[in-house]
């Protein structure tokens, strides 16, 4: 069994919405294991984002705990979560959301010059070495509106990845893609996780969700299934697919 | 009314933008309805006091034993002439005051019709009637308390040679005439039994004293019938009669009014100057805000064509927004610029000597307000065009024009300064947003170093004898004697061994007839002390030198020949030089001693020492008393006497140009953040996501408008080298001060770029305070 490095424990979280509360994470309990892909899944409205962004420490939830390195993320200062952010935690979005005036060789070194554990030259060094991986050195003095979308995408994982993060969470990293640069960006995720990077990753794509060692999936905020999945071979997707549709059908997705 | 109701709800949504404007309005009106009230209050006053004071219209002061009888009838039957009043005063020609000695011109008056106002005790305001001075009393100008200090209750002791009095400050009075600081010559007022003793002495010590001086006071009042103005009227006389040559102060009642507002004047106008600068400054802001928030609301503006609105009607909605702030802001700034216009008049009151007005002047600052607005609701309307390129279609299907960023000129981010290159680099990266605050930027900075370089002429002795000033720490006087070339050399050794000497000016100043009009005539035993800008020194007998002032007033170039007249003796005098001097506002002229010899000028009985080492003033002083304190008047001065009230005014309008300055860019700098972080709210939270804080997002924020208010800096830097002194000639042509040597020191140049940098920085920290509220979940897509 792998280790844990991330727990929420009766985990809520709501918004205020027509003078009422709207409950999105009720009394949430998960537990996120090193080196796993994990996926969740779930209906729309069902508190995916929601419990990525707690997770995460993007949001904060509002009562419950999110134990990372044994400190409480709910607890925790802005500049802590800050320095959370830039060492332990990376973070793709769906939309990219690149900055837009800086090259993709910039957005990638941008968090890694945040991070003091490496020099400037070796977080360049290591940003190239990630342009190659992700092929798309060439284009690495171009601006974000300058590239393909899947260029955009594979730069954003680079930029999470940069300073080499305890876990990548994604956020439908694949929303916003073509079939093509949708594979390509599922490939990316799965060579690294096959690393040893650990991932947690929302989506309601079937062709993502068979990257993952554990599906979780979610329902009115709280988890309610969870399958575990031999590491991914693109050879043994079919019969992966009719496994995971399966389990889907019986979550009632 | 559908007008009416967007109008309502947009300047509700965008309330920042329009207190913004509003703000930089009430500061401009404000400010201007000030300047312009002070301006006329102040002349206003001054004319007033000159009705009341039932002043004449030529005015001459003529010593009693040459006043010539003849040419006096004369004057008095001249067609143009009504009438002459015929004074006679006793001169004084020296005080003593504290423990100081002062040479002097002032005349001793007994309390008269023309005397008609008088203060308070605490200057606040003018009493009701003017009571008989007690026998040892007199009542002074105002300029005298500015210039001595002096408060009621203390003792001067008055002088001409064989005589002395003591007089105790009974009271200030307004003396429009020569009351005002800015004037050297003064007339004090006694009891009508304390002046006809005072006559009676001087009289007596004028048979045993040769140069004892009495003097007549000229007062000549224009023939209804007579169309000429008071200067051509002077000239017409001094041509008729010669009369004018005999005095040794001659005026027009023109002249002493503008010399009495001159300083007020000055100051005045920079400020205005300024201001108008400012208003530069709203429109640059408020180009920048309209074109910005047309790119913000490109999709609702679409909407808005999308369901009828035609481009006009979008666009007099935009530009109707701007203009009512604008006015909003111009009724509040006029309003409040009641409590300016008391706190300015105070200002110049000691300069003047006149009580200033306190009201406010709706003409012509308010019809200059209409048409200020009227002017930016062209501008305004003529920026929003912008509105009609705004496709319903794009807008509607999100589709917008390429994003611009500028690739050219950017700068790499580093890992060693990550905040400071990554604000240089967004600031490069998108250099036309900045192009305003830039600009606003130098505007601010061009004027800050232009009234540093103002107060540097104002402060610096070299300055001021590069244009000719000739300041000194050390003067000795000998008005009986005189001072003699082999005494100067005496005299010179004296100082040598006590400081090194900079420069020595062995002078007598003296009013002479200049193709019959009265002008000063300074005589300088070594013409090369004179600063020539063309041609050359007087060295010879026949040669004079004159101001540029006089030259174009004249149509006079070098090499002329003009006609002077000094006391019945008179000789025809080439050009040599013009020269620089601010004096009588440029109205003088140069000669060497032995050229004003042939006029009858007596041996210079001023020669003044100034020292490498103004602190060595005192030793100087020491050592020259000890050889020569009982024979003649010595002072000094670390100073160099120049005038503290003018270096106050000066400095008040310095630290009103500064804090207007920071103000605006306050105001700007919030305006302009606050657009930027609509625009960049994006960016924001993916900063925050990949780890950056907020204080680091306000540090990018601060130093990249740093970075915006250093180039700002350099361009005004560069504008103020280039344009500052040709600037300040304009504004200081009417002082006389025609070539401005002053230069940019380190430190005036420095502290306000500083100073600049720091606001900058430190109002974009605070404006982009609202980066805490972003939350990286903004980022999120449900």
């Amino acid at each position: 069994m792998s280790q844990t490095i991330l727990r929420a424990k009766d985990l809520c979280k709501s918004f205020a919405h027509n003078g009422g509360q709207v409950h999105v994470l009720q009394h949430l309990n998960v537990e996120i294991y090193e080196k796993d892909f994990t996926v969740v899944m779930g209906a729309s409205g069902s508190g995916k984002s929601t419990l990525l962004y707690a997770l995460s420490g993007m949001d904060r939830a509002t009562s419950g705990q999110v134990h990372f390195n044994g400190k409480d993320l709910v607890k925790m200062k802005e500049k802590e979560l800050a320095d959370l952010r830039s060492h332990d935690f990376g973070f793709i979005f769906q939309q990219m959301h690149l900055i837009s005036n800086l090259t993709l060789l910039e957005n990638i070194t941008l968090p890694g010059y945040l991070n003091k554990g490496k020099s400037p030259a070796e977080v360049k060094a290591r940003a190239e070495e990630l342009l190659k991986q992700m092929s798309i050195y060439d284009v690495r003095t171009h601006l974000p509106s300058q590239v393909s979308g899947g260029e955009q995408q594979r730069c954003a994982i680079a930029r999470a990845v940069i300073h080499e993060p305890t876990l990548l969470f994604a956020d439908e990293p694949t929303g916003a893609l073509n079939r093509k640069n949708t594979k390509e960006v599922l490939n990316l995720l799965t060579d690294l996780n096959k690393n040893g990077q650990s991932i947690l990753m929302v989506t309601h794509d079937l062709r993502a969700a068979l990257r993952a060692s554990r599906i979780l999936y979610l329902e009115d905020g709280n988890v309610i299934g969870e399958l575990t999945l031999p590491p991914y071979d693109p050879a043994e997707e079919k019969s992966r697919e009719t496994q995971v549709n399966a389990w889907l059908s019986s979550m009632k997705w | 009314m559908d007008t009416l109701i967007l109008l309502r709800a947009n300047m509700l949504r965008r309330k920042g933008t329009f207190v913004g404007i509003v703000l930089l309005m009430i500061i401009i009106s404000m400010s201007m309805t000030a300047i312009m009230s002070v301006k006329t209050n102040v002349r206003e006053s001054v004319d007033e006091a000159y009705e009341e004071a039932d002043v004449a219209d030529v005015f001459m002061d003529i010593p009693t034993k040459i006043l010539p009888e003849d040419l006096l009838e004369k004057v008095r039957n001249h067609p143009m002439v009504d009438h002459v009043e015929v004074l006679e005063a006793v001169a004084i020609t020296q005080t003593a005051f504290k423990d100081g000695q002062y040479a002097n011109n002032w005349q001793v008056l007994p309390l008269d019709r023309h005397v008609v106002r008088m203060y308070n005790e605490d200057l606040s305001c003018y009493v009701d009637s003017i009571p008989e001075p007690s026998p040892d009393g007199f009542y002074v100008p105002l300029g005298i308390q500015t210039e001595f200090g002096c408060e009621l209750g203390d003792t001067f002791t008055v002088k001409n040679s064989g005589c002395q009095w003591d007089l105790t400050v009974e009271g200030y009075i307004v003396e429009p005439i020569c009351g005002a600081s800015t004037i050297g010559s003064k007339t004090v007022y006694v009891a009508r039994e304390t002046f006809d003793k005072m006559l009676a002495e001087s009289k007596e010590a004028e048979k045993n004293i040769e140069n004892h001086l009495s003097v007549t006071m000229v007062m000549i009042y224009k023939a209804d019938s007579c169309t000429l103005s008071d200067n051509k009227l002077a000239r017409k006389l001094s041509q008729d009669t010669g009369l004018e040559s005999y005095a040794y102060n001659a005026s027009t009642r023109s002249q002493m009014k503008n010399y009495t507002v001159i300083y007020s004047d000055i100051v005045l106008s920079v400020m205005l100057a300024f201001i108008s600068l400012l208003l530069g400054i709203v429109l640059i802001i408020m180009k920048h805000t309209i074109s910005v928030s047309i790119d913000m609301n490109y999709t609702e503006l679409g909407i808005m064509k999308a369901m009828g609105f035609t481009v006009k009607k979008i666009r007099i909605l935009l530009s109707l927004q701007y203009v009512i702030a604008e006015a909003f802001g111009a009724l509040v700034g006029t309003i409040l610029s009641f409590p300016l216009i008391r706190a300015l008049g105070n200002v110049f009151q000691p300069i003047t000597g006149i009580k200033a007005k306190t009201n406010i002047v709706f003409f012509p600052s308010f019809p200059i307000l209409i048409l200020l607005l009227l002017m930016s609701c062209v501008f305004v309307f003529l920026v929003t065009r912008k509105a009609g390129q705004v496709s319903p279609v794009k807008a509607i299907t999100g589709e917008r024009g390429d994003v611009y960023f500028d690739k050219a000129l950017t700068a790499p981010i580093s890992g060693n300064a990550l905040s400071l290159s990554l604000s240089f680099r967004q600031f490069t990266s998108s250099k036309r947003k900045y192009i305003a605050v830039t600009l606003i930027a130098a505007m601010l900075m061009f004027f800050m170093l232009t009234v540093n370089q103002m107060v540097n002429v104002m402060n610096s002795k070299s300055a001021m004898n590069a244009m000719g000033n000739m300041l000194a720490e050390v003067r000795v006087t000998d008005r009986e004697d005189g001072i003699s070339e082999e005494k100067v050399q005496e005299m010179q050794k004296i100082v040598e061994s006590v400081a090194e000497i900079d420069a020595v000016y062995s002078t007598i100043s003296q009013y002479i007839s200049f193709d019959n009009v009265t002008m000063l005539s300074i005589v300088a035993r070594d013409p090369n002390s004179f600063v020539i800008s063309k041609g050359r020194a007087p060295l010879y007998d026949n040669e004079i030198a004159i101001t540029d002032i006089i030259a174009e007033e004249f149509d006079l170039c070098i090499g002329d020949s003009v006609h002077i007249e000094r006391r019945g003796m008179s000789g025809d005098y080439v050009i040599s030089g013009i020269f620089l001097y601010i004096s009588d506002v440029g109205h003088v002229t140069a000669m060497s001693y032995d050229a004003a010899k042939k006029l009858g000028t007596k041996e210079p009985y001023t020669v003044e020492f100034s020292l490498k080492d103004p602190k060595k003033s005192e030793a100087v002083y020491d050592a020259l008393v000890a050889e020569y304190g009982d024979s003649m008047l010595i002072r000094y001065s670390e100073t160099c006497w120049v005038d503290d009230t003018f270096t106050i005014a000066i400095n008040a309008m310095q630290i009103m140009i500064y804090s207007f300055s920071i103000a605006f860019a306050l105001v700007v700098v919030f305006m302009v953040c606050t657009k930027l972080f609509a625009q960049e709210r994006r960016d924001i939270g993916i900063y925050k996501a990949v780890g950056f804080t907020s204080r680091k997002l306000r540090l990018l924020f601060a130093f990249r408008f740093m970075i915006v208010a250093l180039f700002g800096s350099i361009i005004g830097t560069v504008l103020s080298f280039l344009f500052s002194n040709r600037l300040l000639e304009m504004l200081l042509r009417s002082m006389g001060v025609t070539t401005l040597t002053a230069s940019h020191t380190f430190s005036s140049t420095l502290i306000p770029i500083l100073l600049l940098l720091l606001s900058f920085f430190c109002f974009a920290f605070l404006a982009s305070r609202k980066v805490k509220k972003v939350e990286v979940r903004e980022l999120v897509i449900e």
